[in-house]
């Protein structure tokens, strides 16, 4: 409890809150705030900031500050979805790799090395070339290259925990093994995967906005990215089309970033797998 | 002769690597919507060329011999041709990487030393005002984006005070020399690699400082009455550095990533670039091959990290 207060009341876990309460209020009021499509024009291409546009016109007349206000949508969904997916896959995979041991273990752990060599940002626009940029399309690919860091902390736990007194005191009770994993040892080694996945929403949204940045994000959603990726071709005509967009990224990134340490630091955990 | 087992053993190490990730080149090609033959030759190949495509990787025989195939011809350096320059994908990658390997080494390296410095200065004033502002900053480094910092820099040095130019590597009617021109080319980008990789060093050095700095060797040090200078610059630095070594190492990969966007946003002509430029035409070949060679380099770069560390800490050969 008193770890919690320390967490919660940390200015840094504050800072990255508020920043990321912002954010969802952003994403989940989008229709109130700018109602009507965000890819629609409703003025002169490339207008300065000011006047009806708080952050300026693109290229083809389209509200900045709409796109800016829907493209959380996206970010946030990129945040949590491919999260998630890495957190359900990284867990199973970790814990049953530190508890089963063996070949499966062998083989776990040359997948985690594979994945650490491999640049991550390469294999996902490869893989999102060649079979698509739809949005759940690219969680699901963006949350199965991220996974493996997860799933390297996870069985580093299970392999402390396995030996403890109360496990092995289910083991004699007659517990079932996958119970024993899943009931007792997985839920009290959680705390550095889950810190791991806070971090791991930044590189989420952060490989979203160079995927829409690159032009492999979806075109017909409103999106960081894609401002950003118009953005380049005016950039000395019509700078506010990169510096706002830029300033969200950066901010959420921030906020992800900064509860994610801070929790680390409370759980006093060493740095495992940042990467 | 230790040591050569342990190159050896190393080397060995890296073939069932290079060859998985080949294979993960094959299943994905293979898993991807549409006819491989025609992913591999473009949309817009004619009949003549898919046949000849088909002839060569044995599109038409069973999966196992097509992958035998495959990796036949990646390991000889056939990585088929671009469809959008129509020139052989390894001869176009072999000159990109240069330039490539130019920015991106460059950048690390003054990333390295920037980021250990900064590190350690950070650790000497550990919890007071330099350390808090140091490491503030650092995190706001960390969280930027590189093609965005990559852009603001640009607006700023290149398009607002023209100091530098925004794009490119050469430029025509300069009275600058060819060398000093690439350089004023390169200094945006590269100031944009080095800023976002100083904090991975920046941290890596200050807690590994701080950790160095409790232990009796430094005490000893101090007590025997060497300067502070002495004592940071000599001991402590030195036993900071073997993580920094390993980082390194493991960079190349985040290299890659980070060079690709920088690239883009510079139009520096390197493979990430290149790569950009085939996204946009779909030029599958070229972006395969760039994927390919980049994660092979990591592969290599790691080896070479591994024999570097060798002769810091000789411990790594008796393990």
């Amino acid at each position: 409890m008193k770890k919690l207060k320390s967490f919660l009341t940390n200015p840094q876990t504050v800072t990255g809150l508020v920043i990321l309460v912002i954010m969802l209020g952003l994403a989940a009021l989008a229709p109130v705030i700018c109602p009507g499509n965000p890819l629609f024009s409703v003025g002169k291409p490339l207008q300065a900031p000011g006047g009806d546009f708080i952050m300026g016109t693109d290229y083809l007349g389209r509200d900045v500050w709409a796109m800016l206000v829907w493209g959380s949508r996206i970010s946030i969904i990129f945040a949590f979805g491919a999260s998630l997916l890495s957190l359900i896959v990284g867990i199973v995979l970790g814990a049953l790799s530190g508890y089963i041991g063996g070949w499966f273990d062998d083989l776990m752990c040359r997948i985690f090395e594979l994945f650490y060599i491999i640049p991550r940002t390469f294999l996902v626009i490869l893989m999102v070339a060649f079979f698509g940029s739809s949005v759940g399309l690219m969680v699901i690919i963006i949350g199965i290259t991220i996974w493996p860091s997860n799933a390297k902390i996870m069985r580093a736990q299970v392999l402390t925990l396995k030996s403890r007194g109360y496990v092995q005191a289910g083991n004699v009770a007659g517990g079932t093994k996958l119970g024993i994993l899943f009931k007792h040892i997985v839920p009290n080694g959680m705390g550095p995967v889950l810190s791991n996945s806070i971090l791991q929403m930044a590189q989420a949204v952060l490989t979203e906005a160079s995927l829409s940045f690159l032009g492999l994000g979806d075109p017909n959603r409103a999106s960081w990215g894609l401002i950003l990726n118009a953005g380049q071709k005016h950039i000395n005509s019509a700078p506010w089309l990169v510096i706002y967009p830029g300033i969200a990224l950066a901010l959420l990134l921030l906020a992800f970033n900064l509860i994610g340490t801070a929790l680390h630091k409370t759980l006093n955990v060493k740095q495992a797998a940042m990467e | 002769m230790k040591f050569g087992k342990y190159v050896l053993r190393r080397l060995l190490q890296m073939v069932p690597v290079i060859l998985t990730i080949i294979c993960l080149c094959f299943l994905i090609i293979h898993l991807a919507p549409g006819d491989p033959a025609t992913i591999m030759a473009g949309e817009t190949a004619t009949d003549e060329y898919i046949a000849e495509l088909k002839a060569q990787f044995g599109l038409d025989l069973p999966l196992w011999q097509q992958l035998l195939i495959y990796v036949k011809n990646t390991l000889q350096g056939n990585l088929g041709n671009s469809f959008l320059l129509k020139l052989p994908v390894s001869e176009l990658l072999a000159e990109k990487m240069k330039v490539t390997l130019a920015l991106v080494l460059l950048s690390e390296i003054i990333a390295i030393v920037l980021g250990t410095l900064l590190g350690m200065t950070a650790a000497k004033h550990e919890n007071r005002i330099q350390d808090h502002i140091i490491s503030n900053l650092s995190m706001v480094l960390y969280c930027m984006p590189a093609f965005w910092l990559g852009m603001m820099l640009m607006l700023l040095f290149a398009i607002n005070l023209k100091w530098f130019p925004t794009s490119g590597m050469q430029s025509f009617n300069t009275p600058l020399s060819p060398l000093m021109d690439m350089l004023h080319h390169m200094f945006l980008p590269c100031l944009t690699l080095s800023l976002i990789r100083i904090p991975t060093y920046l941290k890596l050095a200050r807690s590994s400082v701080v950790e160095v700095a409790q232990e009796d060797f430094i005490n000893t040090a101090r007590a025997i009455g060497y300067s502070e200078r002495v004592v940071y610059r000599k001991h402590a630095l030195r036993n900071a550095l073997l993580p920094t070594v390993t980082q390194a190492g493991m960079s190349l990969s985040t290299l890659f990533n980070g060079a690709l966007l920088t690239e883009t946003v510079f139009s520096w002509p390197g493979m990430g670039r290149m790569v950009y430029d085939a996204i946009a035409g779909r030029d599958y070949p070229v972006i395969m091959g760039g994927f390919l060679v980049s994660a092979i380099m990591v592969v290599v770069g790691g080896f070479i990290t591994d024999i570097i560390y060798m002769y810091l800490d000789p411990r790594v050969v008796a393990e």
